[in-house]
């Protein structure tokens, strides 16, 4: 075992700086390839979303979340876009979630109680909220956190001296976000949630009760939301069925981000035959050095380990360290698969042509 | 001792067989200073190339020191290349850009002999008298000196046979004579010592002569 490390090691240390070049160029190769596989996920979130939101047909919601007033956009704060919020969780049960500003990382998101039924939001461990725990202004604040916490935190754990986590969502999992062009679903993994406080609460601390879904029997009477807005001299809101947002998701989908994808496709295919020829170049580069070896009695073998325990670890470390800039698990999955790939791709047709031939052969021909 | 029994070698040459070797058969004893002679073409090379187990014969046996080395799986002809021959080339088979040290360190990478490697390497290196460059790039080296540390790199392992492929062929004579008195140690320490070579007085101070046409032992 030390024989096999220190054989494959001793490549690397004479050839550090070759290394570190050939690590630098194989990352921004790996990074071409991580954001394709981020917008290819990016489709999959909208396709799981189109098929995993599971909206009932009788809610409607904002098709943008922007209210315009006729001397351009409400801000947040406006108090004309306050009253109308108040108007519509006055007339309309309404679920969502509302952001609750704290100076944490990640912010909170206050979340209604039919918001993870009405998303169809799974459980990957520990419990949901109570009924108790809704509109509660009880101090204790409980937590649902993403998936992407899971290996940070556990069930009973604080956050933040003031939260205690309850459970985390599964893996996967999208809620559809509709404005305009951009339209897609956007994962949770990184979202916490705890249960919303009461309407009394909200409104002393100047947070916005959500509106995200409005449930009405019959959009007519949603009406009602559009004639508040025109007395508060706010333009009206447009209101979208389950079935007319998933329509929105496809048409986004295949009319913003196909083109997108090819171009993408075709820069990753260009990327990936550079990070091929560069890492051939390496290899043949040692491999006429470790002939030389060849003759001094090194054995195919270990030519074989000292050129591929280098090119290993070189594919390994681009694809780890541009694995980080997407904090993906499937594209770090595509990464070290396609970095697995390259590898053997440089080193076996070498591996098996020196197999074949006899030592000298090879010198000269290499030479 | 080498024997080399028989020895054929064939190369496919456009739509006939190029014989590079047609049946070479000689003994070579321990200590023994021999030169190969011949012709461009003659077969010299390909001679010393089946006995330094890089290539092989398409014929005919080779034995080292009574043992059958041709045959061998290419692994174990490795481990004999290594444990038992010392090559040196005309144009030394060099790695530029390591120093004298790293060069003639590489038989012991992959040496089983229990050696003091680092007072190996000092003490070889004293004998070819590159104790002073120890440390120096190859590169920087003239040809003398890189031959010089190309034979401290053959015989770093204590092999009981060199094998030189024209070793003075890049040299002026001033290098070329120091090359040879060096052989010339060694076959005196008991190393048997092959040179290819088609220089006469190279071959002139062997203390045998194997010439070889189209092949054949003449």
């Amino acid at each position: 075992m030390t024989e096999f490390i220190r054989l494959a090691f001793c490549e690397i240390k004479t050839q550090i700086k070759r290394y570190i070049i050939l690590v630098f160029e194989m990352m921004a190769a790996f990074l071409v390839i991580g954001f394709l596989c981020s917008m290819l996920s990016g489709i999959n979130m909208t396709n799981q979303t189109v098929n995993g939101a599971g909206i009932p047909a009788d809610y409607y919601r904002a098709k943008s979340t922007a209210v315009y007033t006729d001397g351009g956009r409400a801000i947040n704060g406006d108090e004309r876009q306050a009253l109308l919020i108040e108007f519509i969780a006055d007339n309309f049960h309404t679920e969502g979630v509302t952001g609750y500003t704290t100076p944490l990382d990640h912010p909170i998101l206050m979340a209604t109680d039919g918001y993870f039924d009405i998303y169809g939001l799974r459980l990957e461990k520990g419990r949901a909220f109570n009924k108790d725990e809704y509109d509660s202004d009880n101090a204790d604040m409980p937590i649902i956190m993403g998936y992407g916490f899971i290996n940070d935190y556990d069930i009973g754990d604080t956050y933040m001296d003031k939260f205690t986590i309850v459970g985390f969502l599964s893996d996967e999992q999208y809620i559809p976000e509709l404005s305009g062009r951009i339209s897609k679903g956007f994962s949770v993994n990184y979202n916490i949630y705890t249960p919303i406080k009461s309407r009394e609460w909200l409104k002393e601390n100047g947070v916005s009760y959500p509106t995200d879904l409005i449930y009405s029997e019959n959009k007519s009477e949603l009406d009602a939301i559009n004639q508040k807005a025109e007395e508060l001299g706010l333009y009206a809101y447009n209101f979208l069925s389950a079935d007319e947002a998933e329509q929105i998701l496809i048409n986004t989908t295949s009319t913003l981000n196909i083109p997108l994808v090819l171009i993408t496709l075709l820069i990753t295919a260009m990327s990936l035959l550079c990070l091929v020829q560069s890492m051939l170049e390496f290899v043949r580069k040692n491999i006429v050095e470790l002939l030389i070896h060849m003759i001094c009695g090194a054995k195919l073998s270990n030519i074989i380990l000292r050129v591929g325990a280098g090119t290993v670890l070189t594919a390994f470390i681009s694809a780890a360290a541009a694995s980080l800039a997407f904090r993906s698990a499937s594209t770090a999955a595509v990464l070290f698969i396609t970095a697995a790939a390259v590898t053997v791709i440089a080193v076996l047709p070498i591996a098996i042509s020196l197999k074949l031939k006899p030592p000298i052969v090879a010198v000269k021909e290499e030479k | 001792m080498l024997k080399v029994n028989n020895l054929v070698k064939i190369y496919p040459s456009g739509e006939g067989k190029l014989h590079a070797l047609d049946g070479v058969s000689f003994e070579i004893t321990d200590g023994e200073l021999v030169a190969v002679t011949g012709r461009s073409g003659s077969g010299k090379s390909t001679l010393l190339n089946i006995m330094g187990l890089l290539d092989k014969p398409t014929e005919g046996e080779y034995y080292i020191n009574d043992k059958k080395a041709s045959g061998l799986p290419s692994w174990e002809q490795a481990k004999v290349r290594n444990a038992e021959i010392g090559f040196v080339v005309q144009d030394f088979a060099l790695v530029e850009k390591y120093t004298v040290k790293q060069n003639v360190n590489i038989p012991l990478i992959y040496s089983k002999k229990q050696l003091d490697k680092e007072k190996a390497i000092r003490e070889v290196l004293r004998r070819v008298g590159l104790s002073d460059k120890i440390n120096t790039p190859v590169y920087k080296l003239s040809g003398g000196q890189k031959q010089r540390t190309a034979i401290a790199r053959a015989v770093v392992n204590d092999p009981s046979v060199i094998l030189a492929d024209e070793p003075t062929g890049a040299l002026d004579s001033v290098n070329a004579n120091g090359i040879m008195t060096l052989f010339e140690s060694l076959s005196r320490a008991g190393k048997t010592v092959v040179i290819v070579t088609h220089d006469m007085n190279i071959a002139a101070r062997c203390s045998r002569r194997i010439e070889l046409s189209d092949g054949k032992i003449i």
